[in-house]
């Protein structure tokens, strides 16, 4: 730990609302209510939406959508932290767009970030020079906005899609290319919200373990898919046991959390992925205070966006509560280092 | 796979129409997405397997053919409306309960899946068992 009290800015939390992806579904949902609640309970300073999901017509949405929003942000004093776009590369059928077409369809999502105050936009890319120059052009002619690409399990900073955009990044040279990690690459163990998952669904206790044992070896990824298909079957699993079995390897990444140091100079945004909080308030998952670590030393004071995607496997919890207790164990942990 | 497959089809999702009956089908993706989406819709009522010709998407007051959807990709489907399901059944007794069996396959069109040379958008599908009367 190389952070010093007092002089250092710290992180500042947010939520993205893809946390409350069942919530939304409830009677009475509109978006102004839950960024109320948000504001109410003290979610934020942070606030990350996903354009698909809370807007309707995203990307083409009113100027009276626009201002209605930043109206709200500073009403409520929440700050808009990231807007999470879509590269929908697969849009048309039985072909994937080329990159003038992956250009013009992002270029209406960024101009919408921009004039909704976010700072910085995050989705996927071509990883070509031709599309991140294109990008590049976009970004600068909308206020300078960042962009953060997503680095989530299964990829991690050294898998070879990212090691080849860090070197595209380095030769384009401009300083709105950056990264967003995702704390799902770097978990220690597989979400216990999962297991419940599995169980509740009839996996027997012994494709659990093998499971387990999978997830937890020092074995490449093609290796592990091999051992599932090779394993799997005479435990019982059915196709959708095994669909699920590859699900988890996808979900949730190994990473050792100390090596998001080799893209710090790079990040512009944090996404506080997690899956549960346990009775003594610790993540069963995820090391936070070793991630933590990383982005003190680093001097990162963007926002730390807690994403709740335990609503993938269970609705018996609410999302709301799963925010406030990760925020909670944030606050202590940045309390602790920063007084370390 | 997880908690918004039981959103798929709904209680009150059954309707009676005047010439067959109409489903209303909400999506077990957490956003919206465009109608090329809309690769599988696998329906059986009773037992008796849907073909494709009877059946109509209506989804912002537009109706679609399946053929149609293919070319969808500027038409939305908003992640909290209910896309109509309506199909052509003369003689569907709306007085009498309904077995459904229902397979939703929506091509996921940002998550690409498969080797290299050959991405396609991952199949995240979702299927729905249950009894419904018309509401």
């Amino acid at each position: 730990m190389t952070a010093t009290s007092t002089t250092v800015a710290l992180p500042k939390l947010g939520i993205t609302l893809f946390s409350l992806t069942l919530e939304m579904r409830k009677p009475g949902y509109t978006l102004e209510g839950m960024i109320d609640r948000v504001a109410e309970i003290g979610l934020g300073p942070g606030l990350e939406i996903v354009g698909f999901q809370s807007l309707r017509g995203y990307p083409h949405v009113s100027a009276e959508v626009v201002s209605a929003f930043r109206n709200q942000c500073e009403r409520t004093g929440l700050e808009p932290s990231a807007m999470s776009m879509n590269l929908d590369l697969g849009i048309h059928r039985g072909r994937l767009l080329d990159e003038d077409e992956a250009l013009d369809y992002i270029e209406p999502q960024i101009v919408l970030s921009h004039q909704m105050g976010f700072p910085v936009c995050k989705a996927s890319v071509i990883p070509t020079r031709l599309f991140l120059e294109g990008l590049v052009r976009i970004l600068e002619k909308n206020g300078g906005l960042k962009f953060g690409y997503e680095v989530h399990s299964p990829m991690a900073v050294d898998s070879p899609d990212i090691v080849q955009l860090r070197e595209l990044y380095e030769q384009i040279g401009s300083p709105l290319l950056g990264f967003t990690p995702d704390f799902s690459a770097s978990m220690h163990s597989v979400p216990p919200s999962l297991i419940g998952a599995w169980r509740e669904s009839g996996m027997s206790r012994e494709l659990t373990e093998l499971a387990l044992q999978v997830w937890n070896s020092d074995t490449t990824m093609p290796e592990k898919f091999g051992r599932f298909a090779a394993e799997a079957p005479a435990l019982g699993a059915t196709p959708a046991d095994l669909g699920k079995l590859q699900m988890m390897l996808t979900m949730h990444g190994r990473q050792d959390p100390r090596r998001w140091s080799e893209i710090m100079d790079r990040v512009v945004h944090v996404h506080a992925k997690f899956y549960g909080i346990d009775a003594n308030g610790d993540e069963p998952s995820i090391d936070n205070a070793a991630i933590l670590d990383v982005l003190l030393d680093a001097g990162y004071a963007g926002y730390i966006s807690s994403e709740w995607e335990g609503h993938a496997y269970t609705d018996a919890v609410s999302g709301w509560d799963l925010v406030a207790a990760q925020h909670k164990l944030f606050r202590k942990l940045l309390g602790e280092q920063a007084s370390a | 796979m997880g908690p918004l497959d039981k959103d798929v089809v709904r209680d009150d999702a059954l309707h009676a129409t005047g010439d067959g009956f109409a489903l209303d089908i909400r999506s077990h993706w957490y956003r919206s997405l465009p109608l090329t989406s809309l690769v599988g819709l696998d329906l059986s009522v009773d037992g008796e397997q849907v073909p494709e010709q009877d059946m109509t998407i209506v989804v912002n007051g537009t109706s679609f053919t399946v053929p149609q959807l293919a070319d969808g990709y500027d038409d939305w489907w908003y992640v909290l409306d209910p896309l109509e399901l309506r199909v052509r059944k003369p003689g569907f007794d709306d007085a009498q309960p309904h077995h459904i069996e229902f397979g939703l396959g929506l091509a996921i069109p940002y998550i690409l899946v498969g080797p290299p040379d050959a991405r396609q958008p991952l199949l995240a599908a979702s299927h729905t068992s249950r009894t419904l009367t018309c509401q």
